[in-house]
């Protein structure tokens, strides 16, 4: 062979390896994001089927793989928090904390990476709705742990997203838990702010900037709650409840609860059998990811065309070498287009808050649950964790 | 070309080996523009030494039995409070300017009355400090201010962080606070916007 076909020969066969280097490429990565993804399923449903340990156990080593790490995390974090392991939860969620701050940069290899395949190549920082959220959370395991500078910590962590949040929507029930915790460290004209900004972003309840209470509000205006025990009025004690219901993604919603109809709409709290008050809804978790997706489209949409010139332009130039290899990358590559899906799927559905009077030292604290018709679907004690600091009584707990 | 890699290889470049080497923590760079070390060093010794030079205690209230009820963290970090306080209890202690409640007996009257020092009002605090036989209260906090550049076009992104860090010491008999000192930073921290 002469030199120059030798060096034509050499040339082709370079050219055939990159392009079948290109798929295998493809592939690997699309493999990847499927074994991360596997342990992610296998969790979430073993948490909506109240499986925690098991649902622990799924996700017990984490990927090395950055792109996914803060999801598992979030997730984690919330089946730690299910399990009664607070501290667990707090470290989960402080590290996703940290990754997500990490990767608040643009890097070069992961957005290449995702202009020819899709936005699951990008490492997750979880939309700013999950962020502001994953403070929320870890407020409220700090809180169990009788931890309440930490909770306040995390309070302060949840303001300085919220006032730096552009046009992402602002979330009444993390304005309220931060209030919460900064008025429990006494620092009262913070806790009003929190309080002012979330009562006016509701339509259905008002919060009292002064006091922190929550009444129903009717066109708009506050009204004493219907049914209020008279000699609970003035009562020397609080219960501050902070009630998470059913599920944010409707893939699990139906394993959670399987009767649609009777989806816990609220929840009564009682102390030693007298009726203390009811929860208020405070956010919508799949209202704020509607909001949140429509600040994201414009963007999403210019991406998405650039990525499909690209994919069309990559296809291309293999089909040059290989018109095979060239159809099989065109189709694996457009095979990958999906929007990224990826979300914190431990999400409730409902956020809630009760904040009533009750009897200085209970011997017991229940909750009713109601439907959207107002009918009791379930009862059940409110046992753990239940922390007290001076005469306040701080709660939560989690409804499916 | 092929010997440098060679030589590279063989030496072994240090930017990807493990090392471990010791530090002096008073004059080590700081890593980022959070609350670090350096500053429970820098504060514990100032504050200190501000305690030392003011006319406190009062000549006929020689070597006060003082208690720690906790530095409040007012920042958006988990810091490690007791550290501070304990350095600069350790400091005063040393001067023998005063003596220490030690902190496992009150915890225990804490425990007993149903608190921690976490979820006790500033009224317990004091009522706890009183039948702990102190006659001085030490507490404090430590606040946090931080500002982060708007978005424009640059390529990175620059923080200020503000602490300022307060210490009081209050009279349980009278109520009155009887010190207070205060001290702060303000640290800038910048970050790349674009990144491999």
């Amino acid at each position: 062979m002469s030199t120059t076909a030798r060096s034509r020969h050499s040339r082709v066969t370079d050219r055939g390896f990159r392009s079948s280097t290109l798929v295998v490429l493809v592939c690997f990565s699309g493999f990847l994001t499927g074994c991360a993804s596997s342990h992610l399923h296998l969790a979430r449903s073993q948490y909506y089927r109240g499986n925690f340990e098991q649902s622990a156990d799924a996700l017990s080593e984490l990927s090395r793989d950055i792109t996914g790490r803060a999801l598992m995390l979030m997730e984690r974090g919330m089946i730690q928090q299910a399990r009664g392991a607070y501290k667990e939860s707090t470290q989960d969620w402080l590290l996703a904390h940290e990754l997500t701050e990490h990767l608040d940069y643009l890097s070069l290899s992961r957005s290449s990476a995702s202009l020819l395949i899709n936005d699951d190549m990008l490492a997750f920082r979880g939309a700013f709705y999950e962020r502001v959220l994953l403070h929320a959370f870890a407020a409220k395991s700090y809180m169990a742990m009788n931890q309440w500078d930490g909770a306040a910590v995390e309070s302060r962590n949840i303001i300085s997203k919220l006032e730096s949040r552009d046009e992402y929507p602002d979330d009444a029930y993390s304005r309220y838990l931060a209030g919460f915790f900064l008025e429990m460290q006494g620092d009262w004209e913070g806790a009003s702010l929190q309080y002012r900004t979330a009562s006016a972003l509701l339509k259905t309840a008002h919060i009292d900037e002064h006091s922190g209470s929550i009444t129903r509000a009717t066109d708009g205006a506050p009204s004493p709650e219907p049914g209020l025990p008279s000699r609970m009025r003035g009562a020397p004690a609080q219960l501050v409840c902070f009630i998470s219901i059913g599920s944010a993604s409707p893939g699990y919603r139906s394993r959670a609860a399987g009767r649609a109809h009777e989806h816990p709409e609220y929840a009564r709290l009682f102390a030693d059998d007298i009726y203390l008050g009811r929860s208020h809804r405070l956010t919508n978790v799949p209202h704020l990811r509607r909001k949140t997706e429509k600040v994201l489209k414009k963007r999403q949409k210019a991406k998405r065309a650039a990525r499909i010139a690209i994919k069309e332009a990559a296809a291309q130039l293999v089909s040059q070498e290989d018109e095979a290899l060239g159809d099989i990358l065109r189709l694996l590559l457009f095979s990958l287009e999906t929007d990224d899906s990826r979300r914190w799927e431990t999400l409730p559905r409902d956020l809630h808050v009760a904040r009533v009077a009750c009897p200085v030292e209970p011997s017991e604290f229940r909750i009713a649950l109601y439907d959207v018709r107002g009918r009791k679907i379930a009862e059940q004690a409110l046992t753990s964790p239940i922390v007290r600091i001076g005469n306040v009584y701080g709660s939560f707990l989690r409804v499916f | 070309m092929t010997l440098i890699a060679v030589g590279m290889t063989l030496s072994g470049c240090s930017a990807f080996r493990a090392s471990i080497s010791d530090e002096d923590p008073s004059t080590s760079t700081a890593l980022s523009a959070k609350y670090d070390h350096r500053d429970l060093l820098t504060w514990a010794d100032l504050i200190s030494k501000d305690i030392m030079e003011h006319p406190f205690p009062d000549k006929e209230d020689d070597n006060p039995i003082i208690v720690v009820m906790g530095i409040q963290n007012r920042t958006r970090t988990h810091a490690d409070m007791k550290s501070i306080s304990d350095t600069i209890t350790t400091k005063l202690l040393d001067e023998k300017k005063i003596r220490l409640v030690n902190a496992a007996r009150r915890d225990d009257l804490l425990k007993e009355q149903g608190y921690k020092l976490a979820n006790c009002t500033d009224e317990t605090k004091s009522q706890i400090g009183r039948q702990l036989g102190a006659k001085y209260m030490l507490t404090g906090s430590l606040v946090e201010i931080g500002s982060k550049s708007g978005r424009e076009v640059r390529l990175s992104k620059k923080e200020d962080v503000y602490y300022q860090l307060t210490v009081e010491i209050t009279d349980l008999e009278s109520g009155l606070i009887a010190v207070r000192k205060q001290r702060d930073r303000l640290r800038r921290a910048s970050k790349p916007l674009i990144g491999w």
